[in-house]
């Protein structure tokens, strides 16, 4: 035992400027908290701007970030205070986090382009698109984690800003009461999380990932082993809404603005995914990261044991409670859980080290640009219906496709890239995810994936048999789509037909080069 | 420091998460939930800051001072959120937030 002020001062000793080397290679993340502080300056001394310009510096901010995450190179070596004992560090901004970066910033941008479509009173806070730029770069920092601290300080930055956004509406009392169960079960969840990364920490002595499985994979498993991959389980689940922590996700989605739902939806878990793909594929005793497994005592088994569970209970879960759902916001949050549900499964196969479990993670990646795109479109029609209609409810769409053919045909092809039916790039997505399950021999669990696909049918056809079968509604009740709306949702929905008939190989190749090179597959 | 070793601050954490558990789900108050967090949180800390001396690396305590501040943090999001669910609800009894259901 030595006394921590001498310590301090030994580690201090070992700071140096060439030990923090080339702040350049995680540019998105530091532009991300400048552009956040360049936002707030910008409000103080606007005078009485239009609200407008915000979203506009907000876009610029997300494309420019979006840029710089495509010109920063990526490489597996760390970034920050310990650099140099054999590359592990705080961050390691490699291939795989530049793939899931791109994703977020693409997020970003589109929600604050629904914000600024939605007109509605959340949507001229500057504020709000400060705790965004906050999520945004707490999710670009967590794809890079690869040691605790970082880890956890990223997790909580993106759950504190997921739920400051979610409870943003201040005239609705159901976006209170989505903050408010968003922000105390996601408080608890985190604390026990982290009772179990204190755990993990005891029984390994070390903060890096790569020293900490090093020190697993000597030692056998205990009971402290156990409950620690318990309670970090537990809160990869809530931030993933898998089963069985996904109880909160329907309110808090229905009550958040619609373009934050999104963002919750796709970045947010997109995030949690990121730091949970690389806890799950990494492999075995000699490489650079720890597995689930073997924080496990019983090994792979049990691992894939619980992540079968839970996958097949997630999506069973989503699939059949969104059946009576009649708010189209809220049948969307079931989709999310039952889209979670879809992605755990191909997790449950990864096995570390081996090209099957490369595929596996590659087919993940790339359902998630397609998963994007979907809900992305999705929710934007979320968003006209509450700020036409002021209701996100099913029948408001009712005899819709008869004033605005395009858009509801948009919708009605978004709809069918969702169930997975072909010839969408839903159905590509969906085949990949499969892919490994089949090739692994999981073949009840493929049934029961499948099974929940023909199931999902059925709600995601509820809007499109209102939209094109039932009789007219009022036309104050109705939403009413401009021409901005009709070419928003064209441009989104495009690519689900473009890229499930041509070029979905080429994004899929994306995705399998950043797997290959990034950190330790 | 004799007869004071690792398993006693093992034990004290271990309480105290207990403690913060059982607050958490006894509770009906929001304040009183936020409360039983902050326990299980400082639970974690004695656990990083024992383990700290154990091992003898800066790694645990240098964990704990950042989880004081994100606790403070945390406090800071979820009482005004809590402020504000209470501006609708007219309640701070986790009992009445019952608009969305199913």
């Amino acid at each position: 035992m030595t006394p921590l002020l001498p310590l301090l001062a030994q580690e201090a000793g070992k700071l140096s400027w060439d030990r923090m080397p080339s702040p350049g290679r995680i540019a998105p993340e530091l532009f991300l908290c400048l552009w956040a502080v360049v936002i707030l300056v910008v409000d103080l001394v606007r005078g009485k701007g239009s609200w407008k310009h915000f979203t506009t510096l907000s876009l610029v901010g997300c494309a420019i970030a979006f840029a710089l995450a495509v010109f920063t190179a990526p490489g597996n070596d760390a970034v920050g205070y310990g650099v140099g004992s054999g590359g592990v560090g705080a961050l390691t901004p490699d291939a795989i986090s530049r793939f899931f970066k791109l994703i977020f910033l693409a997020t970003g941008f589109l929600t604050v382009l629904f914000m600024r479509r939605s007109a509605d009173a959340y949507a001229r806070e500057p504020e709000l698109h400060v705790i965004l730029f906050g999520a945004l770069a707490g999710a670009c920092y967590l794809a890079g984690a690869s040691e605790l601290i970082g880890f956890y300080l990223a997790f909580e930055m993106v759950s504190y800003t997921g739920f400051l956004l979610a409870g943003y509406r201040v005239d609705d009392p159901k976006s209170a009461e989505a903050g408010g169960k968003f922000v105390m079960f996601g408080a608890v969840s985190s604390a026990v999380m982290l009772f179990g990364l204190s755990l993990v920490y005891g029984a390994t002595g070390s903060m890096q990932f790569a020293d900490i499985a090093k020190a697993l994979a000597s030692q056998d498993a205990s009971p402290a082993l156990l409950v620690a991959s318990v309670f970090v389980f537990a809160g990869f689940a809530f931030k993933a809404a898998a089963f069985p922590m996904q109880f909160w996700c329907p309110d808090v989605y229905e009550g958040a603005p619609a373009p934050v739902a999104m963002f919750l939806a796709v970045a947010s878990k997109a995030a949690v995914f990121s730091a949970a793909i690389r806890v799950l594929m990494l492999g075995p005793v000699t490489d650079t990261a720890p597995t689930l497994t073997q924080l496990l005592p019983h090994g792979a088994t049990v691992t894939q044991t619980i992540l079968i569970f839970a996958s097949a209970a997630t999506m069973c879960w989503g699939n059949f409670a969104a059946l009576r759902q009649t708010n189209l916001q809220r049948m969307l949050a079931y989709s999310s859980i039952a889209h979670a549900g879809y992605l755990l499964m191909t997790a449950a196969v990864v096995v570390p080290g081996a090209q099957s479990g490369r595929d596996a993670v590659s087919a993940m990646l790339f359902s998630f640009v397609i998963y994007l795109v979907m809900s992305a479109a999705a929710f934007y029609v979320v968003t006209v219906m509450r700020r036409d209609a002021g209701t996100a409810e099913v029948g408001a769409l009712r005899g819709f496709a008869a004033k605005h053919p395009l858009f509801a045909a948009c919708f009605a092809l978004v709809l069918f890239s969702l169930t997975g039916l072909p010839p969408t790039a839903g159905f590509i997505a969906k085949l990949q995810l499969f892919q490994p399950v089949v090739g692994e021999g999981h073949f009840v669990l493929a049934a029961i994936g499948l099974l929940n696909g023909a199931v999902s049918l059925y709600f995601y056809a509820k809007p499109i048999g209102l939209m094109y079968l039932a009789s007219e509604g009022p036309p104050e009740r109705t939403p009413a789509p401009n021409g901005t709306d009709r070419t928003i949702l064209a441009v989104l929905s495009a690519p689900l037909l473009v890229l499930g008939l041509l070029w979905w190989d080429s994004i899929l190749e994306f995705a399998q080069t950043a797997v290959a090179a990034g950190r330790n597959p | 420091m004799s007869g004071l070793g690792l398993n006693h601050f093992l034990v004290l954490a271990a309480l105290l998460f207990a403690t913060g558990v059982l607050c958490v789900t006894l509770r009906r108050n929001a304040i009183g939930l936020l409360i039983g967090v902050e326990l299980m949180l400082n639970a974690a800390n004695v656990n990083l800051v024992a383990f700290h001396r154990w091992h003898g690396n800066v790694d645990g305590a240098v964990f704990a001072v950042f989880v004081i501040m994100l606790a403070a943090a945390e406090a800071a999001v979820a009482l005004s959120i809590v402020l504000h669910v209470f501006h609708h609800a007219a309640s701070i009894s986790t009992d009445d937030y019952t608009e969305m259901k199913g």
